[in-house]
């Protein structure tokens, strides 16, 4: 069967000339951070707080937690500058914010929240794809709606195994590492992850097969 | 003991949702991809199942984010209060890569090394000690000048360099009758009226001039007390350059004869004076402590920076 989700080196990686123009720039950078320059620390964060912002909000269902993880993960990568070694800035802070988004979840079993606010609110809408007409647009809508609920509601482990195998592309091995667990977990929490949400999604399934 | 199998329905749907959702994962192979895609063939719900899991899947990947809402940049504040203590930037200079640490280290170590080499090399400082021993002579040949070997020690003095610390205190006893005598009679007010004096000729220019005091001029003639201002006054100088030929130097000569008086014997002079310098038995303690303790800083420096270095990696 075809996996017809992106792999990571077409989601994440851009072409090897801009990489290596993107780690010189993120390592010379780095270098200015630890000596003290605050605003070359700030300029890796302007270039990366979309990114982590992104992969954050998909993990953690409430925004504010999500915004509160995706700030602390900058602060600790300010906090731990010394111990990145390279050779990806990105993929060092990228860990760092995935670990930020499983610890505020873990704490968050403590304290459940509803998930996903803007949900209620209309003011929000999800991107719009080439097709602009109203109906398109409406059900695209309708569709990320029901799917971010979704996957809110499943479990956080479930979900992060998810976001980070179909959405950032990386593999079983990659995500074991993160997460610190074995490989068969991984494929565990991504094979009942995606059961669970579609028995939340039975009632809807008709907006996905559209 | 294993519990019994469960055969029931329910748990047959479990397992069977299990095998569609690792068929669609791509993650069977063999026998169980055989079996996975046989059930979605024979199973209507099966098929319905692992239909939706592709749609899921194709949704999933699309999965939007809700726009950031916050500017994460650190103000000078936050920086404030992330930045590392004293200690963490001490402990990160010592585990960083790149820093001064391991030349520091090296070189720490080179120099205990090579202190505690020099320090155990048998005769380096004693070599030192000789030395310096033997520098300081002059400042306590008057001791031994004040005894019967000291004449030949103040012929010497006078005869070769009068300008020097020891020849004036030689010259004190250098040429003992004939210095002293006139000094017994002029001395205490006397005008040059003695026969011997009146054959002096005139002092010159020369040997009126007061000496530069030097510091042997004032440390030495210790017996006898201190050194008076008869080395300028008094027609001692006169008669002294008169009689030896010498210039200021011999009158400082005088005046430690002034001070010293022959009578005392040598032996209370030795007594008085300063005990002479031996060839002093260098104390190794200090150094090879020193020593010790740049070579341990050194390696100590060298271990943590490769201990905090391997953490760092870990």
């Amino acid at each position: 069967m075809d996996d017809p989700r992106p792999r990571s080196s077409e989601v994440v990686t851009p072409a090897a000339g801009t990489d290596d123009a993107t780690a010189r720039r993120d390592h010379l950078l780095v270098e200015r951070a630890l000596d003290g320059d605050l605003g070359a620390f700030n300029q890796l964060v302007e270039a990366y707080q979309d990114l982590c912002h992104a992969l954050v909000a998909r993990m953690v269902p409430d925004p504010d937690q999500a915004s509160d993880a995706v700030q602390e993960a900058f602060f600790s990568a300010y906090r731990n500058l010394r111990s990145y070694h390279g050779p990806s800035f990105r993929g060092w802070l990228t860990r760092i914010a995935i670990n930020a988004a499983m610890d505020l979840q873990r704490a968050r079993k403590r304290r459940p929240v509803s998930p996903y606010p803007e949900l209620d609110d209309e003011s929000w809408q999800p991107p719009a794809g080439s097709e602009s007409d109203p109906e398109t647009i409406a059900t695209t809508g309708e569709r990320q709606r029901a799917l971010v609920a979704a996957m809110g509601a499943i479990a956080p482990d479930q979900r992060t195994a998810i976001v980070l195998y179909d959405v950032e592309g990386y593999d079983y091995a990659e995500i074991a590492g993160m997460t610190g667990v074995s490989l068969g977990t991984v494929k565990s929490r991504i094979h009942r992850g995606r059961l669970a949400l579609r028995g939340l999604l039975a009632e809807r399934m008709e907006l996905f097969r559209s | 003991m294993h519990p019994a199998p469960d055969h029931s329905p329910a748990a047959a749907a479990v397992e069977h949702a299990a095998l569609i959702a690792a068929l669609d994962a791509g993650d069977l192979a063999g026998i169980e991809r055989d079996r996975a895609t046989s059930l979605a063939g024979s199973c209507a719900g099966c098929a319905s199942l692992l239909a939706d899991l592709a749609v899921i899947r194709a949704a999933t990947a699309t999965l939007t984010a809700p726009p950031r809402r916050r500017d994460y940049r650190l103000t000078d504040a936050d920086a404030a209060r992330l930045g590392p203590s004293a200690w963490g930037r001490l402990v990160g200079w010592l585990g960083a890569p790149r820093s001064t640490v391991r030349p520091l280290a090296g070189g720490l170590a080179a120099l205990g090394i090579a202190g505690l080499l020099l320090s155990t090399t048998p005769g380096f400082f004693g070599q030192a000690a000789s030395t310096l021993s033997t520098v300081g002579a002059p400042v306590v040949a008057p001791g031994d000048a004040w005894g019967p070997g000291g004449t030949a020690a103040g012929n010497a003095g006078l005869n070769a360099a009068p300008s020097t610390a020891a020849a004036p205190a030689a010259g004190a006893t250098g040429e003992p009758g004939a210095v002293s005598a006139p000094l017994a009679t002029s001395a205490p007010g006397g005008s040059g009226t003695t026969p011997g004096l009146a054959a002096i000729p005139a002092p010159s220019p020369v040997t009126l001039e007061p000496p530069a005091p030097s510091p042997a001029a004032i440390a030495l003639p210790a017996p006898g007390g201190p050194a008076t201002s008869s080395v300028l006054t008094g027609p001692a100088p006169a008669a002294s350059a008169g009689a030896s030929g010498f210039s200021t130097g011999a009158g400082a000569a005088d005046s430690g004869v002034k001070a010293a008086p022959p009578e005392v014997s040598s032996a209370q002079r030795a007594a008085a004076l300063p005990p002479a310098a031996e060839p002093a038995t260098p104390d190794r303690t200090l150094p090879l402590v020193f020593s010790l303790a740049l070579l341990v800083a050194g390696v100590g420096l060298f271990v943590t920076n490769r201990v905090l270095r391997d953490r760092a990696r870990v």
